[in-house]
């Protein structure tokens, strides 16, 4: 977790990589929410942070003999890995970008 | 439209008609109600309708980017109605089976017997609630392997 957070850290100083479409939206049109991408990433390990809380608590429930269905903790356990996998994915890519940048020879 | 809701929702139905299928099974001679008064058990059967929670439906009109003709982009509300076709399922009643004739079995020694001797049978057909159980139970696998194709195409995807 030390990566995204310098990873995280490394999109905030960098805000025109990312930030081009929302200086267009905002600039000639006030209605658009495009925000940076930084906070796409926050609430995409938040989201990914509750798929997995939610799957812990319905495998405790089933386990404690409450009326879940199988196949309910079943999709709720491959919905938090696939949601893993996914944050590991972006991840690797993020980390991926910031060498490329560091290899950059000035 | 979430696919593995929709698919959770098929398999929640699939077993809730093999539950009333082992209801049925199980009150095949049940002659009587839970508090004792003379009403034999009927057949009963699960009706199933096509369901979209709201938060389903809420997704389908979340906002999307769209680009405009002078090249920039807009995040626009959208209510894409034709999404809203793709449907789970839902059980909306289990309703008993008032059709099928109940069966009469002539047994004087019955205590529930009438007074020309014959007994008033649930009207459940053994065969027919064999087919019922293997049906839902194939219904359930065939869902249990659209969720694997499901689960396949995601696993494909994060190879990009």
């Amino acid at each position: 977790m030390q990566i995204d957070s310098a990873a995280l850290n490394l999109i905030n100083r960098f805000p025109d990589v990312t930030g081009s479409i929302a200086i267009n939206t905002t600039a000639q049109n006030p209605g658009a929410v495009l925000g940076q991408f930084s906070d796409f990433l926050t609430e995409q390990l938040s989201n990914t942070s509750q798929l997995q809380q939610t799957s812990e608590q319905n495998i405790q429930a089933f386990a404690s003999g409450a009326d879940i269905p199988l196949h309910q903790v079943m999709i709720g356990m491959e919905q938090a890995g696939t949601a893993m996998d996914l944050m590991m994915q972006v991840r690797n890519k993020l980390v991926g970008a910031y060498q490329e940048l560091s290899r950059m020879q000035f | 439209m979430d696919i593995y809701n929709i698919l959770g929702s098929a398999l929640t139905a699939q077993r809730l008609r093999l539950d009333t299928v082992s209801s049925n099974l199980a009150n095949i001679q049940t002659t009587r109600a839970p508090d004792g008064s003379l009403q034999p058990y009927k057949r009963k059967q699960v009706v199933f309708a096509p369901f979209l929670d709201e938060a389903q439906q809420m997704g389908n009109m979340a906002p999307s980017l769209q680009r405009q003709a002078d090249g920039s982009m807009l995040l626009k509300g959208g209510i894409q109605s034709d999404r809203n076709l793709i449907q789970g399922v839902q059980v909306l009643e289990i309703a008993e089976d008032n059709q099928t004739p109940m069966q009469k079995v002539y047994d004087p020694a019955h205590p529930d017997a009438d007074k020309q001797g014959y007994v008033t049978m649930p009207n459940i057909n053994v065969v027919t609630e064999m087919v019922d159980m293997v049906a839902a139970s194939r219904a359930y696998e065939a869902g249990v392997t659209a969720l694997n194709s499901a689960k396949a195409m995601d696993e494909g995807a994060l190879q990009i």
